[in-house]
């Protein structure tokens, strides 16, 4: 059999080296020099043996952000740091939409897309998508139905991205396949069910790929199933290892789950974890246990539900664990993104792992041995528990949902939730949005079946405590919260935060439009109004030397840049 | 003309990949504005003799020729795009009703899942459906004989054990996969691999190697007659997919493509080239444009395998086919310590 470079031998001669080579109308003398970008002309001459996308190890593992936008967060710290200098606080007022995509599957876009070389991959429900990231312009695009019988998220077709390795790209469908596409035509190459055995399982989320394997995670911890992080060998599609979230009789931790409770447990892993190459760790959110409000069924912590794993990614080995909310009865989950942070902490260079947690405090944990460091409330109302103790240890209240229902604070929605935190390493501040809002929590307690939501009841709005949005920067050096941007809205939006090297951060608000910020002081400098709520997380990207900034609202995609 | 790659064609040694570009002189010296375009170009490897001469071959597109074939490019790649591009061909041909099995499908299967399995009105295509292809013989022969009592499949226990496999068998046969078939064909599917990537993988993709313009044929053989394949080789123009026109376009200033157009609006096409490089150029700024006459699937198989390299080509198809989808089925397993 030839190798498996063959196909690369012939057409060599129309250079290449670029994915999406831009014959626009303007002489090539008069575009900026970008790194990776090029234009034709000096492609050809360049570069023609380079490989049209072949997203490798050292794209993926680059510390910094540039021209690309390969995985879910950019890069695998999750730090949404974009490189990126054309967009300026001083120019910022002059951004306008360059161009709007717009899906027509059903489910709202809560995809971050990936950008390499000038293509920008999308997903939306099972649908794939590459765009010319210049004008929007599709290129290919693959369709599969949407699955019918889901339940609860999963039943909500939603998909957060694409993956890429080599020249292939992966994605989950809604009903938990890993689909390896080619990246080139969209073509089909391999499918695997990854979690058919009960269809309480979905799957949401973008996969990661590390080093020739693909991470994928599944929805459903809402719905009994039981959670798990499965790595699959990126060419053939042959799964390497599962990490069950929920131990089984006898493991390590197992006295929480009788019986075959082990099963239904949730801890699932709907969101992409970040990497660290230099310690090969994984680390990666689980979600709620399961049923979430009964907590009578699964007595103790409940591991390894609501916390932040560190895995061995050759072996899917749980190299040590943190529980953010140990019993979690609540819904709180554990999975908004572990943001990986290299600095000075109490005077020592250090290895931190940062996470806004949606229980309403952010953490600082050494993500070399797990440690507790410290945790900080932001959130205005937390009433679960008066603090985290020394060991970063929850100190509980006797807040429980009831028969009656009980003011939960945080609510059901989260103090932040899945929509990306960003670090910015010049301004040393870690931005998110924050929701301060309070449920009315009830238990009631219910059998599991397959097709049935499984939350053992439900929570209600309290009409009385209208919640709010904020924007926060945390300073990370300080353990305080530097400056906080309050949002009109009414609560409904789900769009992230992303900074860039000019000190800019870019967020959703909570009243339909995509909006930048001063990064040091938090005040507004450009706003812009989608239509529609946003519920996606925003990323930067360079084609063709210029610098496009790209959200998800609604059912569309917008890019900004700056006027040439 | 200098297209600016001269030297590179030298490098590529084998007169398969290498590219012959012929203009035929309009007699008009002044340059030709995009869209007044009378020019051939001439894969030899698209031409039924495999050394080419220089010759050209082929009338004198004429403009309207020209934009036709974009348009019917542009709507066949559409066809091509699909997630689930297996044509709907071929059922000519399939296995013979000359046994018990094809008779006891035809009277308890075909009224409602269709004479070929692939679908009827009260019941689903279980023929090249992938779900129903990649349950296990085990698990068709529980379905026989349990039915499926939400969808309103009946039981056939009552048929007994020895009929329910012949009706497996059978069906596996209008999947593609029946031994029956292929025992027809006496080809080496070993050498049929090599006959694939010797001519095929440069645009066919087979369980992940090879190349991407043309449809991934990992399953192809699935649900079609080893005659039905035979004749989408020997007969590309039949075929969906078979009619794609290879591109050339030259620039004002940014030199010259060829490629597949992928896209297009009012002020750019976007073309890819083979090695999957997609370039958007501005309408304004092509000079040239022109549409291979020859569509993209070789179309001289016929006389460039013989008989049984074809056969052996085939049997490879089938062997492909048959060995599915490379990933594992998950089960609830642990595969973790």
């Amino acid at each position: 059999m030839k190798p498996f470079v063959s196909r690369r031998m012939a057409w060599v001669l129309f250079g290449c080296g670029i994915l999406l080579a831009d014959v626009s109308g303007q002489k090539p003398s008069s575009r900026p020099k970008a790194s990776s970008v090029r234009t034709t002309s000096s492609a050809r001459s360049a570069s023609a043996t380079a490989p049209v996308l072949n997203v490798q190890k050292a794209k993926l593992e680059a510390r910094g952000i540039d021209a690309d936008w390969p995985s879910y967060n950019g890069d695998y710290t999750g730090r949404r740091f974009s490189s990126l200098s054309q967009i300026t606080p001083d120019n910022v007022q002059s951004l306008r939409a360059e161009w709007v995509f717009h899906s027509t599957s059903p489910g709202i876009l809560e995809a971050t897309p990936v950008v390499v070389n000038g293509v920008m991959y999308l997903t939306a429900s099972n649908d794939a998508y590459a765009l010319n990231a210049r004008n929007g312009e599709v290129l290919w695009h693959t369709s599969r139905p949407i699955s019918s019988g889901l339940v609860d998220d999963a039943s909500g077709h939603i998909s957060r991205g694409v993956a890429l390795w080599g020249d292939w790209l992966y994605m989950e469908t809604d009903n938990a396949h890993l689909l390896c596409l080619d990246a080139r035509s969209g073509r089909l190459i391999w499918d695997v069910a990854y979690a058919n055995w009960n269809k309480n399982y979905g799957a949401t989320s973008a996969p990661l790929a590390v080093r020739g394997k693909i991470l994928v995670g599944t929805s459903g911890g809402d719905d009994g199933v039981r959670g798990f992080l499965a790595a699959f060998d990126a060419l053939t599609g042959k799964m390497l290892w599962r990490r069950w979230t929920i131990p089984g009789p006898g493991e390590f931790g197992s006295a929480s789950w009788p019986g075959e409770s082990y099963l239904r447990g949730g801890g699932t892993t709907w969101m992409p974890g970040t990497y660290d190459p230099e310690l090969n760790t994984l680390y990666w959110g689980t979600g709620n246990a399961a049923p979430d409000y009964d907590g009578s069924v699964r007595p103790g912590d409940d591991l390894y539900t609501a916390c932040v794993l560190a895995i061995d990614p050759d072996t899917g080995k749980i190299k040590w664990h943190f529980q953010f909310t140990p019993h979690d009865v609540y819904d709180y989950d554990g999975v908004q993104t572990p943001v990986l942070v290299d600095a000075e902490y109490q005077g020592l260079p250090r290895k931190l792992l940062i996470e806004a947690n949606r229980n309403g405090f952010l953490y600082v944990l050494d993500r070399v041995s797990g440690k507790f460091l410290s945790a900080t409330r932001f959130a205005e109302r937390v009433n679960w528990a008066s603090g985290i103790d020394t060991n970063g240890r929850p100190i509980f209240s006797d807040v429980q949902p009831s028969e009656k229902g009980t003011l939960t604070c945080p609510g059901d929605a989260g103090a932040t939730n899945w929509y990306s935190p960003a670090y910015n390493e010049q301004t040393g501040y870690f931005y998110f949005l924050s929701l301060d809002q309070c449920t009315v929590n009830s238990v009631k307690p219910e059998s599991f079946e397959e097709g049935k939501e499984y939350y053992a009841t439900g929570t209600r709005e309290e009409p009385n405590t209208p919640g709010k949005k904020y924007l926060l920067a945390f300073n990370r050096s300080t353990n305080q919260l530097a400056w906080k941007y309050e949002q009109e809205g009414d609560t409904h939006s789900w769009g992230g935060v992303m900074t860039t090297a000019t000190g800019l951060v870019f967020f959703a608000d909570d009243a339909n439009s995509f909006e930048a910020v001063n990064g040091r002081t938090g005040q507004s400098l450009w706003h812009f109004n989608t239509g529609q709520t946003l519920h996606a997380s925003p990323m930067s990207y360079s084609a063709s030397g210029k610098q496009y900034v790209a959200i998800a609202s609604g059912d569309n995609l917008f890019s900004f840049a700056l006027p040439n | 003309m200098d297209r600016g790659y001269g030297s590179q064609r030298q490098g590529h040694g084998g007169s398969r990949l290498q590219v012959i570009y012929e203009l035929e002189n309009t007699g008009d010296d002044q340059e030709i504005p995009f869209g007044a375009t009378r020019a051939i170009l001439r894969w030899p490897w698209l031409s039924s003799r495999r050394e080419s001469s220089g010759q050209a071959r082929g009338p004198v597109l004429a403009i309207s020729t020209v934009l036709r074939n974009v348009f019917a490019c542009i709507l066949s790649l559409g066809a091509m795009f699909g997630l689930t591009a297996h044509a709907q061909q071929g059922a000519e041909g399939d296995a013979k009703p000359d046994n018990v099995a094809a008779t006891m499908f035809a009277s308890d299967c075909a009224v409602c899942h269709g004479g070929d399995g692939r679908g009827g009105e009260r019941a689903p295509n279980i023929a090249t459906k992938r779900e129903t292809v990649n349950l296990s013989d085990a698990q068709l022969t529980a379905i026989l004989k349990k039915g499926v009592l939400a969808s309103g499949m009946p039981a056939f226990g009552a048929l007994g054990d020895e009929k329910i496999m012949q009706l497996v068998s059978y069906l596996r046969e209008l999947q593609g996969m029946g031994d029956s078939g292929q025992a027809r064909l006496t080809g080496d599917a070993g050498e049929g691999e090599k006959t694939f990537f010797d001519n095929c993988s440069r645009c066919h993709m087979i369980h992940g190697k090879g190349g991407f313009l043309g449809e991934d044929l990992s399953t192809y053989a699935r649900g079609r007659s080893a005659e039905a394949i035979r004749a989408a080789i020997l007969h590309p123009e039949d075929s969906p997919g078979g009619a794609d026109h290879i591109v050339d376009i030259q620039t004002t200033e940014a030199g010259s493509f060829r490629g597949l157009i992928r896209a297009r609006d009012n002020f750019t096409f976007v073309l890819q080239d083979e090695d999957g490089g997609y370039h958007s150029i501005a309408r304004n700024r092509i000079q040239k444009m022109i549409i291979n006459t020859q569509p993209l699937m070789p179309q001289d198989y016929g006389t460039k395998l013989d008989d049984k390299s074809l056969s052996n080509l085939i049997r490879y198809l089938q062997e492909s086919a048959r060995s599915g989808n490379p990933a594992p089925k998950t089960g609830q397993e642990d595969v973790d310590d």
